[in-house]
């Protein structure tokens, strides 16, 4: 910038840098996993006691952020995902609550680090319900320049809108499998190739609640009815 | 032209090629009678890379790569089609085709419309998303000239030519994602603006029947895209 080297970067990482120039790298490394190093600052949100900006560091595990620092969930409900990276990351199942939280490890689970976002769902959520909220985010951030994000959030968003009012067959479940696969391979930048994701990983872990709604018109978190989902 | 950039050989669909180290995979294939289907490209224009129909298989690469901006590399190793770039291409066809209301019988680029033609050549023989079936605008307040939006499948070769070639800038985009439109000066209708010379060029690039002159028949409305290398052509020259 102005003709100077210029390092951009977010500025979590920036803040991460007097502290590591006071104590040595050696200080910082010593917190986190063997290859995830560090702190990580999340955005705790959704279903939880306390929320809000949590430091914690690398290789915690997901019970220990959810239950220990945000105070578990509220109205003696139960947990039932957790959502990570932000709207194209991917949603957890409870299975994954003794994880530890690094790189690594969310890659391999399905999602991903992303932003930091971190949105615990419990169990009056419908996983369907969810993942067509964050297609309409996807749909309404899709810029318009590429024809697989543009068109295929669009696509995406209608057919999850079918499957919350009841109206989808088992047809429109395999074009929506097409679909996540061809935005993921085909759209020009990452907010495209990412947009699949929450679809992809609530058909991966919950897809029972898909086949619940094409099947037999049943939604288990009883969120969907013939008026559509809570949006 | 650079010939500082050095030759370059690879491989396309188990051919071996070389070509210059400045070119793109599309430039190398089409000299060689090599197809790779196109929409946004145009030669003469910049790249955009929007329309994904170019998109080809590059050995050790993880990501499908849009041959009409990606520069030859030695070693590389190109398979311009398979069944996989096949459904991918005939699914972003009928997106395309489910977008706006692409009415062919109706329409006065039928059986010279590069997306009709581009849709039976890939053996997209039916649409098997729901149609949008959006209510837009047909603007015909230019004297010469229409635009239906209808026809419209946002290639954006119309923006380009009027800003890299004519130098006018009248067209552009408006809106985002699904809403996106192409307007003239500041969305105000066609025949209002005050910076298009009425040059006809956009109408010319247009690949579908988005925009087209009054008063043509569909015999008549052959779009003539020859000015277009040549203009560029000239200007190289001049330089």
């Amino acid at each position: 910038m102005y003709g100077e080297p210029t390092l951009i970067n977010n500025v979590e990482t920036y803040a991460n840098v007097p502290s590591i120039i006071r104590n040595g790298g050696d200080w910082y490394a010593k917190i986190g996993t063997e290859k995830s190093k560090g702190t990580k600052v999340f955005a705790l949100a959704g279903r939880v006691q306390n929320t809000g900006l949590v430091e914690v560091p690398m290789g915690i595990t997901l019970r220990e952020i959810v239950f220990e620092i945000g105070g578990g969930i509220p109205e003696g409900k139960q947990f039932k995902a957790v959502q990570t990276g932000g709207p194209s990351g991917g949603c957890l199942p409870s299975q994954f609550l003794d994880m530890p939280v690094d790189y690594e490890s969310l890659a391999r689970a399905g999602s991903i680090m992303g932003s930091g976002g971190m949105i615990v769902i419990d169990e009056t959520a419908c996983m369907v319900d969810v993942a067509k909220y964050f297609m309409d985010f996807c749909m309404s951030e899709s810029c318009g320049k590429c024809i697989p994000c543009r068109a295929g959030t669009y696509q995406l968003y209608e057919l999850l809108n079918r499957i919350t009012h009841y109206q989808a067959s088992q047809q429109d479940m395999d074009v929506l499998g097409e679909l996540c696969d061809l935005l993921k391979n085909t759209s020009l930048c990452g907010l495209g190739q990412s947009a699949a994701n929450p679809v992809l990983s609530t058909l991966r872990y919950f897809g029972d609640e898909y086949k619940g709604h094409v099947s037999s018109h049943t939604c288990q978190a009883g969120v969907c009815g013939n008026s559509g989902g809570a949006k | 032209m650079n010939t500082a950039a050095g030759v370059k050989t690879l491989r396309i669909d188990e051919r071996d090629f070389s070509a210059r180290g400045d070119e793109t995979v599309l430039e190398v294939a089409r000299q060689n009678g090599i197809f790779i289907p196109t929409l946004c490209e145009l030669k003469g224009l910049s790249e955009v890379g929007a329309c994904r129909l170019c998109l080809v298989e590059v050995k050790n690469s993880n990501r499908l790569l849009p041959a009409c901006v990606t520069r030859v590399e030695e070693g590389m190793e190109i398979t311009t089609n398979s069944p996989r770039l096949e459904r991918y291409r005939r699914s972003i066809l009928e997106l395309l085709f489910t977008e706006r209301n692409h009415i062919c019988s109706v329409c006065v680029s039928n059986g010279h419309c590069e997306l009709q033609s581009l849709a039976q050549k890939l053996g997209m023989d039916h649409v098997h998303f729901p149609y949008r079936y959006p209510k837009v605008q047909v603007d015909a307040s230019h004297p010469r000239f229409l635009v239906d939006h209808n026809r419209c499948i946002l290639c954006s070769r119309c923006v380009r030519v009027c800003d890299e070639i004519e130098g006018a800038h009248t067209w552009d985009v408006k809106g985002r994602g699904i809403n996106m439109q192409i307007i003239s000066d500041l969305d105000q209708p066609w025949g209002s603006s005050e910076t298009c010379t009425g040059c006809g060029k956009c109408v010319h690039v247009c690949p579908t029947g988005a925009l087209s002159e009054k008063g043509r028949s569909v015999a008549e409305m052959m779009k003539r895209r020859q000015f277009l290398p040549y203009l560029t052509l000239m200007r190289e020259d001049r330089e």
